[in-house]
């Protein structure tokens, strides 16, 4: 089996680096900044696959680079080393590194191949625009040009993720988190996308709100089979939904395996410290 | 002190014999300037292209992006028309007129078909115009996108990426809205399937005599330094949805009461004596010209 | 189906200063198809271990794990991709804890009908074809839309076991699969597991019981300070 999303060596510097810490930032050994030039590694030397219809977790604290990795796939950040491929399905598609591309075909691929959910809904939905707006808005940046059908999709993805269809034409900033969320779901899923990137999207959310938002994700993900990466600093999140775990720390992965033995069998210290420490 | 005066002020104080300008007012240098950047604005129909925009005797906002296309394109043989608003005769296209004829000394007319250069304000003539001729329009705004998008640096980038969706979902929201495309006016363009462009506050009615048209069409803004193009034969189309086509405006049952065009973008007047609505023809050379066939 | 070689397991604690604590060591068998082999030995001595290494959820210091695999071929699990040991589970492999672990919030004929959802099947079939499981393993049908993390201990392995064995996997591994059942329900999981058994399932289990490893085990691997003694049951 092909994986659909391969990264190799994926680097993001924050600053110009030094001759103390360049190529590729700061040793791991020393954290993530650099003592002399203070350029910060928010993503060091990561390579990873997603293959189709799985569900790969990212777990580690905030500031380990978790975020950061889901913005340079999501092509929001540009990054200083690495390769990005994303397979079509077509087995004789050309293999195009991503980040050589153009940031006009980049935004192509991400219009028509990719959708993610924010930890903050502000980030992912236009609040004064109505939330069907919202959907229409990733729709045609994928080139759907008819309004009725536009407006059936969107309502369908609404009624998916749980949001009361008669209220498609009121904006977002008039719900609450939860339904919020449930909007940029239904947003990141209207272009049926390959990848869905889902950046700690259940933080700060209640606990019953919090459970339903998850339900949704996992039954959205066994009927549609999209492949997702999730990111989270919630173990219960990742035991819940992922197959597959990385962890991450210092902007690198200092683990990676099957969820269950990343969680039963951690053999990086700070991975058994992150286990040890869950409440 | 009038126009004449001003410019022979020099000649009149005794420090020089000939005018003190070069031919149509602007210095070779400009005129290279704005000539290179319409090149450009050709070569890549739809771009903004940003250009070194002169001072002039009028001011900013007053048709001087135009003015100054006009200005460094005019050659003595030309016959130039220029218009505002479709009228040869208000007061900015005639003091436009007067300042081009004054630095030029080309010949005026009022006759769409007998010009080779014609500046416009807010119209495009209604006489299909031939490859002879070159149309100029002023523009006050140039960036389509300014209403999804204050930031300048934003829009560049969305253009540079075709990254139009937000454009669309303004049109979408206006439907949600209103049950129908509400823009009047500016009505956005996509020129050659690539730019969105802003046609200048043309009607709705001029937008479909810029597709496919025999003529090269010039824009330039002069207050924002830009200047773009539509070469002839280039598809422009008006952004729409499938089932929410774009329309121009309606004028059934109405006709122009001077004379009698069926077929023209009309005005609506109301007769401040009796309060009658009437009709006139907005291209008034058009009008002129019925009226004395 | 199955030969296991030389299979150890070490676990180091970080916390403790990297202080290094066997699971148990030198352990190899061979299990055939429609094999039982039960595993014996004092708590700690690395029976669960020994499991959740041919499962994948621990990684083994050494040794080998070969699995005969429908899909994959001969596999050793303890090399394998992430990816290879994922589709042995999806359908190959089962595994039976004595905790229920199951997602939260879903009605306990769904939990048990997940599985042939994945493998394909349409979504009536499977439902009924789980809800008989569960009439099976007497959990009576007012229970089945309810979520199993209200129900008592010997309802949820029960959810457990009919989870696992839903797919008729072609290996499955019991870690005290009859630990919180009465003496009836414990006869008809046995029950399950022979008749699973008789059409080639082969099963490694580790039984507090003695008389229910009696009841269903050919051979016996008895662990004592971490290694192994073969025998008779």
């Amino acid at each position: 089996m092909k994986p659909l999303l391969e990264i190799h060596g994926l680097t993001k510097l924050f600053g110009s680096g030094c001759g103390h810490c360049l190529p590729g930032g700061v040793s791991p050994e020393e954290g993530n900044r650099c003592g002399r030039c203070g350029t910060v590694v928010g993503c060091g030397d990561v390579s990873l696959m997603v293959y189709p219809g799985e569900v790969l977790g990212v777990v580690g604290e905030s500031g380990s680079g978790k975020s950061t990795l889901v913005r340079l796939i999501h092509f929001e950040l540009d990054a200083t080393a690495g390769e990005i491929y994303l397979n079509n399905g077509k087995e004789d598609a050309a293999r195009e590194n991503l980040l050589m591309q153009s940031p006009f075909r980049r935004r192509q691929i991400r219009s028509r191949h990719m959708g993610i959910v924010y930890q903050n809904p502000w980030l992912g939905l236009r609040m004064q625009v109505s939330s069907g707006g919202n959907i229409a808005e990733k729709l045609l940046a994928a080139g759907w040009r008819n309004v009725s059908e536009i407006r059936k999709r969107a309502a369908f993805l609404l009624e998916r993720t749980e949001i009361p269809v008669n209220r498609m034409d009121e904006p977002p900033a008039n719900f609450s988190g939860g339904m919020q969320q449930r909007v940029q779901i239904a947003k990141a899923l209207s272009n049926n996308p390959q990848v869905l990137l889902l950046d700690e999207v259940t933080t700060g959310l209640d606990l019953s709100v919090q459970a339903r938002v998850l339900d949704l994700i996992r039954n959205l993900q066994r009927e549609l089979a999209v492949a997702m990466i999730v990111v989270s600093h919630d173990l219960g999140v990742i035991r819940l939904l992922c197959q597959r775990t990385i962890v991450m720390r210092h902007g690198r992965v200092v683990e990676s395996g099957l969820t269950d033995q990343v969680l039963e069998d951690p053999r990086h210290e700070y991975t058994q410290l992150l286990v040890s420490s869950q409440l | 002190m009038n126009l004449r005066e001003w410019m022979g002020r020099k000649k009149r104080d005794g420090c020089g014999n000939g005018p003190d300008y070069s031919f149509a007012f602007l210095d070779d240098v400009s005129k290279r300037e704005i000539r290179r950047k319409i090149l450009k604005a050709v070569a890549i129909p739809g771009y903004q292209v940003p250009f070194g925009s002169r001072e002039l005797p009028i001011a900013r906002g007053w048709g001087t992006g135009g003015l100054q296309i006009t200005l460094s394109l005019v050659l003595p043989e030309d016959i130039l028309k220029v218009i505002d608003q479709g009228c040869d005769g208000s007061v900015n296209a005639v003091n436009i007129k007067r300042f081009i004829q004054a630095v030029t000394g080309v010949r005026l007319t009022t006759d769409t078909g007998e010009a080779t250069l014609i500046q416009t304000r807010h119209r495009v003539p209604e006489e299909p115009m031939t490859d002879a001729q070159i149309l100029i329009l002023q523009v006050p705004y140039p960036e389509a996108l300014r209403e999804v998008e204050p930031s300048e640096r934003v829009t560049r980038r969305m253009h540079a990426e075709a990254d139009y969706s937000r454009m669309w979902l303004y049109l979408y929201e206006d439907i949600v809205k209103f049950d129908e495309i509400t823009i009047g006016y500016r009505y956005p363009v996509t020129v050659n399937g690539r730019y969105i462009m802003d046609p200048s506050p043309i009607p709705r009615w001029d937008i479909p005599k810029l597709h496919m048209a025999e003529t090269l069409f010039l824009f330039g803004a002069g207050r924002e330094k830009r200047i773009y193009a539509v070469p002839p034969h280039t598809p422009v189309v008006p952004l729409e949805f499938e089932d929410f086509r774009f329309r121009v405006e309606n004028f059934e049952g109405k006709a122009c009461a001077r004379c009698g065009a069926t077929d023209t973008y009309l005005d609506e007047i109301i007769d401040d004596a009796t309060g009658r609505r009437l009709f006139f023809c907005s291209d008034t050379g058009f009008c002129d010209k019925r009226c004395g066939e | 189906m199955l030969e296991v070689r030389n299979l150890s397991k070490t676990f180091v604690i970080h916390i403790l200063g990297g202080k290094s604590i066997e699971g148990f060591r030198g352990v190899s068998f061979r299990l055939y198809p429609g094999e039982f082999l039960g595993l014996t030995g004092r708590s700690g001595s690395g029976k669960s271990s020994v499991l959740k290494c041919i499962y994948g959820t621990y990684l083994p210091a050494s040794g080998e794990v070969w699995f005969a695999s429908e899909r994959l071929g001969r596999v050793d699990l303890a090399r394998a991709g992430e990816q290879a040991v994922l589709r042995v589970r999806d359908g190959e492999m089962g595994y039976v804890s004595q905790f229920l672990r199951v997602i939260p919030r879903i009605a306990a004929a769904d939990v048990v009908a997940e599985p042939l959802l994945r493998a394909g099947s349409e979504a009536g079939a499977a439902r009924r074809q789980a809800a008989a499981l569960l009439e099976r393993l007497r959990i009576p049908a007012r229970l089945h839309d309810a979520y199993p993390s209200t129900f008592s201990g010997g309802e949820q392995q029960r959810i457990n076991i009919a989870r696992a064995v839903i797919r008729k996997p072609r290996l499955l591994l019991l870690d005290e699969p009859t630990a919180s059942l009465d003496r009836e329900s414990q006869e008809t999981v046995i029950g399950i597991l022979r008749e699973l058994k008789e059409k080639g399932t082969s099963m490694i289990g580790i039984f507090h019981d003695r008389a229910a490893l009696e009841a269903i085990a050919d051979n016996v691997l008895e662990l004592a300070n971490g290694s192994m003694e073969h025998g008779r049951p």
